[in-house]
């Protein structure tokens, strides 16, 4: 049955509490078709573990489960489509194990390629927009400060909680999709106020303020923040960001969640003065305190290195998916200046909607020009797209060196946006980045 | 919230039901927790290179470990391995882990295969013998009364009550249950 009735109301998180019980109870009973009553029992299996005794409405989803990881997720998918299964809320798609618009940039074959692609399908087939990103909230995504969604994707998770200040608990495969379909999240952890205050405040004043100006800053940070929050919610002080600078701002707040989502499980942060959740006078009396230095982020930083000469056969960049305001930024590197060595592979994950844009603006021509790839629909971490021969890459994503070197088995140098730029060039790992110094 | 009864054949240990079902087989009690991805292969051989336990088999085990671990993709290696056979029998938590959950419940909703996960006191965790067989039984006789102890109830929102006080199989209720504490299973441990 489809469910394209249910629409969220104008302000879908402070929804009727009765009204919401109803929805539930239609669900259950199989009034509203049987992938309805399946996704309900899938989202109601989460509450009871959870201990919620109430639902909150949702106005929109982020669906990770299209990224295939065995037939039981094939198998899920199809069930809900063959039983009639469709969306209820606005739902994006996160990458995939293939690029769609790339055929030949993956190399799986077989049975795990066709499947993989089925598995996309049916997302879609299941209402799912097909932008095939973990940054949905670049362009295409972005609900109001304040609305209750379900997203899945750590990265994803802790940009919207944070950044854009709507609210999601850590989702997963299942039950993205579950609450895609039922419209309903049990209302526990980050959906309420209380989950949402920060425990402890990270103090970033003693960093000199041109360290800020250096991308891998941002997220060294991230490494500093997971270490020390965990799953806990941290508030940052001390931090320079103004959210309507053009994107800047969120580039480096991209960063900072990403890393600390991988690096500790961190699903809300609060950077005071910049996140909408966090006045420059919010009140955190009596919250421990504890200073970040410039000599924590260095040694976060090289944490997150393992390459150790200078060797050099891929860069990667684009993890959490490249924005528009990065496209322009690597436009203005490569301008002007000479090809890459042909040595060494170099890599841009991006959703579809940016490439568009940013192919509209000019921004793409200069890495394509100098010998550089796009990757649309994946990224390079989670499906073999690397030459099997690349033993080393460098990146400027804390989010990819943290996890490369286990899924891949590379060794991985992390660096600035011009330090990839110049080592693809040079052939060679170089930093000439200083601003740290 | 439960008792642990000393017998002669070992613990009875009266657990918190978080996907139902029955099983038995040897305890594996992990000494820190994995996760299923990235941290278990397909086959259910541990394969996170930094656990203590590397290289042990979690199939067919009763798998007693803290608390999940790891990226939320578990949901769907632990519905796979359930789907292969390559699973655990059951596993054991002190902590409740929505993401082992949601993979028990879809295994069950798509294969009928019920892997059933548990929550125990973190001091019965703590006491539980290394090696032993050990079995979960659910039904009238694991029915641990009206316990509400701890619980933190927000109002009085019965979101879909379903108070028919018989039926403790949670995938026939869709509602989330304001009792839902007390649908209890007797875990038993027999020390070898």
């Amino acid at each position: 049955m489809n469910m394209t009735s249910v629409t969220p109301n104008s302000n879908g998180y402070d929804d009727d509490p009765a009204a919401i019980a109803a929805m539930a109870e239609s669900m259950r009973t199989g009034e509203r078709g049987p992938a309805a009553a399946l996704a309900m029992r899938v989202v109601a299996a989460v509450g009871r573990a959870s201990g919620a005794t109430r639902y909150r409405r949702i106005v929109s989803a982020h669906v990770d489960s299209c990224l295939y990881h065995g037939r039981a997720g094939l198998d899920f998918a199809r069930r809900l489509v063959d039983l009639g299964g469709h969306v209820s809320v606005r739902t994006t798609s996160n990458v995939g194990s293939l690029d769609l618009r790339h055929p030949g940039l993956v190399r799986l074959e077989g049975e795990i390629r066709r499947d993989a692609k089925a598995l996309m399908q049916a997302y879609c087939d299941l209402g799912c927009a097909e932008t095939f990103t973990c940054a949905p909230y670049q362009i295409t995504h972005r609900p109001d400060v304040g609305a209750h969604v379900a997203w899945a994707e750590s990265n994803a998770i802790a940009f919207v909680n944070s950044v854009l200040g709507a609210r999601t608990e850590r989702y997963g495969d299942f039950l993205d999709i579950a609450a895609a379909i039922t419209g309903l999240v049990p209302d526990v952890g980050l959906h309420t106020d209380t989950g949402r205050r920060p425990v402890m405040v990270l103090d970033c004043s003693p960093v000199p303020a041109r360290v800020w100006e250096s991308d891998i800053a941002w997220a060294a940070l991230g490494a500093v923040v997971g270490g020390r929050a965990g799953v806990r919610v941290a508030a940052l002080t001390g931090l320079p960001g103004d959210l309507s600078d053009g994107g800047t701002t969120e580039d480096r707040l991209k960063a900072l969640a990403a890393t600390a989502a991988s690096a500790g499980g961190v699903a809300l942060f609060h950077v005071v003065g910049v996140t909408p959740e966090a006045p420059p006078d919010m009140s955190l009396g009596g919250l421990p305190v504890s200073a970040v230095t410039i000599g924590d982020l260095a040694a976060a930083r090289d944490r997150l290195s393992t390459a150790t000469g200078t060797d050099l056969d891929a860069v990667s960049i684009g993890t959490p998916h490249f924005s528009l305001s990065e496209f322009a930024a690597l436009a203005r590197e490569l301008a002007g200046g000479s090809a890459f060595d042909e040595r060494v592979d170099v890599y841009v994950s991006t959703s579809r909607a940016v490439l568009a844009e940013a192919d509209r603006l000019g921004y793409v021509d200069p890495l394509r020009r100098a010998g550089g790839r796009v990757v649309t629909d994946t990224c390079t971490y989670v499906t073999p797209i690397l030459a099997p021969t690349a033993h080393t890459v460098m990146t400027n994503s804390g989010k990819w060196a943290w996890y490369a070197p286990g899924n891949l088995g590379v060794d991985v140098a992390l660096g600035t946006l011009r330090d990839c730029v110049t080592s693809a060039r040079e052939g060679r790992i170089v930093h000439v980045d200083t601003s740290w110094d | 919230m439960s008792t642990p009864l000393g017998t002669d054949h070992g613990l009875t240990l009266t657990c918190r039901v978080l996907h139902p079902g029955a099983a038995s087989g040897p305890l594996t009690v992990l000494d820190e927790p994995v996760s299923f991805w990235g941290g278990v292969s397909a086959d259910g051989t541990i394969i996170d290179a930094r656990h203590p336990q590397r290289g042990e088999s979690v199939t067919g085990v009763v798998l007693a470990m803290e608390a999940g671990r790891g990226s939320s993709s578990s949901s769907s290696v632990l519905a796979e391995q359930i789907r292969s056979g390559a699973a655990p029998a059951a596993i054991v938590l002190a902590e409740p882990d929505v993401i082992l959950v949601l993979g028990a419940a879809v295994a069950a909703e798509i294969y009928g295969i019920d892997m059933p996960i548990v929550q125990i006191d973190p001091a019965d965790f703590a006491a539980l013998p290394q090696r032993g067989w050990a079995q979960i039984i659910t039904g009238d006789g694991a029915r641990a009364g009206d316990d509400h102890g701890g619980d933190d109830h927000v109002g009085d929102d019965h979101v879909g009550d379903d108070h028919d006080g018989d039926d403790h199989d949670g995938r026939a209720r869709a509602g989330i249950l304001h009792d839902n504490l007390d649908c209890t299973a007797n875990l038993m441990v027999t020390p070898r």
